[in-house]
């Protein structure tokens, strides 16, 4: 088991350290900073200098190191466009984007994994169908798409709910829907093709021949069997929530962290940049290892092996 | 069953077998009513594939519009015959800018496939075939691909190298590879223990003959699948970073753009912003349905890895 | 035939059918038998002859694309096609236990043995909650599981083949039941654990007087475990009866043939004569009889219709029934038991 963590731990870190080195040199040596620091007028001795100052004609691995020594103390460096330290920026508006995406998959869980479990019960039955119907078009509409549909709807014919902006849970209700149907038509999917594969072991057979009531066949025997993808899946969810939080931010004003980026790299200001695909990278990091050891948790097997 | 050789007796035992095939008739409904709800779903997004692809292939043959050609007599008309779609605030025809639009996404999207299951099969079998440090670093390398949202990681890119068709194509392929790469080394995997690959290296084949011509093959039809389900995403992944402005740029026409255009117009002009967007959701809709339909046929098993 | 008391079960013209893909079969045949208290009944044929989808139909716990569509399955005077699904469910795991024949797939990986043995005893509301856990254990000790109390919060995967085996029938027989279906038990075990397990189901059986439906397609098991035998053959029993009887003279050509495909240690220089040609596809099955195609003795006749049961003697409730031969009418022609 500890080594199983140990192994695990070390992935991450050589993946964590490989996303920053990526992030780093497509940011110094594709963009060079002092173009945008620096006003147009500036002379090629001002750049330089500034050049200099910040380091930039060092060789690249040391950069690369002082990047890291940097980032190890969570210092990104000066956003130009807010003036404060990149990282307090991001920090300000990470709190945005978890409650958006957090919303959204708790949105797509409660929906996809009821209706997933409940179609591949009752396979071939109207709600099967339904599930079936609903999860490819929730599949081929894209979260901005739908956002913009519902605000057609919602907001400027109904005009039920707010277009845009934070506030109460009305400004939620939109982007959290718009951003979580995609991911519970997926989680349906994989809950019902999971569940279908699990009802026909013979375990489950087996759960029968002692007589154990349905319920307790289906919600304990069974889902508790086949809930691994679906673990695996919902935290790679988290992933295509947060990517699609970019546009739906976008869509409705949600003042989160996609929108920052957006803003950020149309402003140039990739210090900020840096500092959210850094931030967001870390957290993928960690998530993708706590579903290990979740998985681990729940299937013996890999426990003990 | 006139023969006179049947005994009365054996009566009882047809009559029963009867009534249980009727029972079992009724028991088979269901499946059938699946059959034939799956088998027209498919039927319609075929033909509606075919629509869009037609479309996107011969323009001049859908639209006698230009997809900029601007008619300020005639803005932000509704749909009519003259024009299917409506128009938008410079007066040009919305339903002929979405299929320009959809020309360019199905472009860049076919391409990005393309070049992403190239890559990634590549990869993968490399990855499978000799393991150890290849191994390694390839699945590293996909790990950091997965460790970004393939959109925050597309707008990075884009961010850093611009935005133009062929940016973007380069940008797609990057963040998809290794979706590819995953499931095409665990195939690879499995076939690399099988009989056949074995004895073709006893025989003495090198390495490259034995990826390209052994293992390769047998991978086709998960290669198919894959990508046929992998167009769906790259669509909304193109039209995701066209409408945030990092894709295709104005005045060229995508489906995002188009989407994003409209969107200051919802209260009076909805036609601008919905109606190319129900054409990216066929679009999507028709290639994930028949990505799915060639799934259960081809290789049902990729289900649980995808 | 007189239905004795002691009958734990009687299994009267089950007809069962499936929906396949290629249309619906037959696969249980107006199949009748009975089997009385502390007996042992071996079913035997080949795979897809019908063993495993008569005892699915006697525990009601049929695939959905499957419907028993006629008899009878008294169980201790009731039968069972009517009861409601809640009723089944208090009768399956105390009244009724089923053995599986893979002991590595039918346990559930991610519960401890202590817990999926301890569900029967929970679900069937039959014990204080407290008492559970000092009755897993003694259900764990009789099937002979060694140091129960530290076995108790295992996983099923640090078990081997034959200690899941005893676990499958701990859970099985925690409730005495009156049947026990042992669904070819020992198929997926070595031959040395094949004996231990059969000679435990013995003991247990003397101990409790349960009855037993042992489905295999060994002879060899079935002459040493069983009292019993019924041979089925593409869904229909074609021959049943004592297996003393049976086995010292097969009436029907197919139980012959099985018989003679045994190898024997005592009789090396005996060739093994193996049954030519395959089962019939359930979906096209021979007009005549479904054996014809293989029977050595098979004649134009048996092409066109099934030959006449016979009844040859009874004995002690079971009743031997073989073939008569086309043209020879000095056998009595009745009408077998379980039609009336």
């Amino acid at each position: 088991m500890s080594k199983y963590v140990l192994m695990r731990l070390l992935q991450s870190i050589v993946t964590i350290l490989l996303v920053t080195a990526i992030v780093f040199v497509v940011i110094r040596v594709i963009g060079d900073p002092t173009h945008l620091m620096l006003p147009p007028e500036a002379t090629a001795a001002d750049r330089e200098l500034l050049r200099r100052t910040m380091g930039l004609d060092e060789p690249l691995v040391i950069q690369y190191l002082r990047f890291l020594g940097d980032l190890a103390v969570g210092d990104f460096g000066l956003s130009y466009r807010f003036n404060q330290p990149a990282m307090s920026v991001v920090l300000e508006r990470v709190g945005h984007t978890l409650v958006l995406t957090f919303t959204a998959l708790g949105i797509a869980v409660l929906i996809g994994v009821p209706i997933g479990v409940m179609s591949a019960v009752y396979r071939d039955s109207w709600i099967d169908l339904t599930g079936k119907l609903f999860a490819i078009v929730g599949q081929s509409a894209p979260p901005f798409f739908f956002g913009v549909l519902m605000i057609a709807f919602f907001s400027v014919h109904l005009g039920w709910l707010p277009t845009g902006g934070t506030g109460g849970v009305q400004y939620l209700i939109m982007p959290a829907i718009a951003l979580g149907w995609y991911s519970a038509a997926g989680t349906m999917r994989l809950t019902r093709a999971s569940m279908s594969e699990v009802l026909e072991a013979e375990y489950i057979k087996m759960a029968k021949i002692k007589g154990l009531p349905q319920r307790v066949i289906i919600y304990k025997h069974a889902l508790r069997n086949a809930c691994l993808p679906v673990i695996t899946f919902t935290a790679l969810q988290l992933g295509v929530l947060l990517g699609g939080a970019v546009s739906v931010e976008a869509v409705f004003a949600w003042p989160g962290l996609g929108f920052l980026i957006l803003k950020s790299i149309e402003d140039l200001d990739y210090t900020i940049v840096q500092a959210a695909v850094t931030l967001i990278a870390l957290s993928f990091a960690a998530i993708n290892l706590l579903v290990d050891l979740l998985y681990a948790w729940i299937d013996p097997r890999i426990r003990y092996d | 069953m006139t023969n006179a050789g049947i005994p009365a007796k054996s009566r009882p035992a047809t009559d029963a077998a009867n009534a249980a095939r009727s029972a079992a008739v009724l028991m088979v409904l269901p499946k059938r009513r699946r059959q034939w709800a799956q088998s027209a779903l498919v039927s319609v997004a075929a033909a509606v594939l075919a629509l869009i692809l037609s479309a996107a292939m011969f323009p001049w043959a859908f639209t006698t519009y230009e997809p900029n050609a601007m008619d300020l007599m005639a803005t932000l008309q509704p749909p009519s015959f003259e024009h299917l779609f409506g128009t938008d605030a410079l007066g040009r025809d919305i339903l002929c800018r979405s299929i320009y639009g959809a020309q360019i996404s199905i472009f860049v999207a076919a391409c990005a496939v393309f070049v992403a299951g190239a890559v990634g099969t590549a990869l993968g079998i490399l990855a499978a075939y000799f393991r150890g440090p290849t191994d390694a670093i390839i699945m590293r390398l996909a790990d950091v691909q997965f460790s970004l949202p393939a959109v925050i990681l597309a707008m990075f890119l884009v961010g850093a190298i611009g935005a133009s068709i062929l940016n973007l194509i380069i940008v797609l392929t990057l963040a998809n590879w290794a979706r590819f790469a995953r499931v095409i080394r665990s195939e690879a995997l499995s076939l690399r223990t099988r009989d056949f690959v074995l004895l073709a290296e006893l025989a003495g084949a090198s390495p490259l003959r034995v990826m390209v011509r052994h293992i390769a093959p047998n991978i086709l039809s998960s290669l198919i699948v894959l990508a046929t389900l992998d167009v769906g995403v790259i669509v909304i992944l193109e039209a995701t970073l066209s409408f945030l402005g990092l894709g295709i740029r104005p005045p060229d026409p995508s489906l995002g753009t188009l989407i994003a255009d409209g969107r200051g117009y919802l209260a009076t002009a909805w036609w601008i912003s919905v109606l190319p967007g129900l054409v990216l959701m066929s679009l999507i809709l028709a290639c994930n349905t028949l990505g799915d339909y060639l799934r259960d046929r081809l290789s049902p098993t990729l289900a649980m890895k995808w | 035939m007189v239905t004795g008391v002691a009958d734990v079960l009687q299994v009267e013209n089950l007809t069962t059918c499936v929906a396949t893909r290629n249309g619906i079969i037959t696969a249980v045949d107006n199949v009748s038998f009975r089997l009385s208290r502390g007996a042992t009944l071996g079913l035997v044929g080949e795979s897809g002859s019908g063993k495993s989808m008569t005892c699915l139909s006697i525990q009601r716990l049929l695939p959905s694309n499957s419907v028993v569509a006629s008899g009878s399955i008294r169980f201790k005077g009731e039968d069972l096609l009517t009861k409601t699904p809640r009723q089944m469910e208090a009768i399956r795991g105390r009244e009724i236990g089923m053995i599986l024949q893979d002991p590595m797939t039918s346990l559930n990986p991610v519960f401890t043995i202590g817990q999926q043995v301890g569900e029967v005893f929970r679900y069937h509301k039959n014990s204080r909650k407290r008492d559970i856990r000092s009755k897993v254990l003694e259900v764990l000790n009789r099937v002979r599981i060694p140091a129960p109390a530290e076995r108790y919060h295992s996983y099923p995967h640090q078990f081997s083949g034959g200690m899941r085996q005893r676990v499958s029938i701990a859970i099985n027989i925690g409730n005495h039941p009156d049947l026990l279906i042992a669904d070819e038990p020992t198929t997926a075990l070595d031959v040395t654990v094949q004996l231990q397990i059969l000679h435990l189901l013995r003991e247990i059986q003397q101990e409790s007087g349960m009855a037993i439906i042992f489905v295999t397609h060994d002879l060899n098991l079935v002459a040493r475990f069983c009292d019993d035998v019924a041979v089925m053959y593409a869904g229909r029993i074609v021959e049943k009866g004592p297996v003393k009887t049976v086995f010292a003279d097969p009436k029907h050509p197919y139980t012959r043939d099985l018989l003679a495909a045994i190898p024997r240690i005592s009789k090396s220089g005996d060739r093994l004569r193996p049954i030519p040609g395959q089962p019939p596809v359930m979906t096209n099955l021979p007009k005549g009889c479904r054996f014809e195609p293989r029977c050595r003795l098979a004649t134009e006749r048996c092409r066109e219709a099934y030959p006449d049961w016979v009844a040859q003697k009874e004995t002690g409730g079971g009743l031997r029934a073989g073939r008569r031969q086309w043209g020879q009418n000095d056998i009595a022609v009745h009408r077998p038991s379980g039609r009336s």
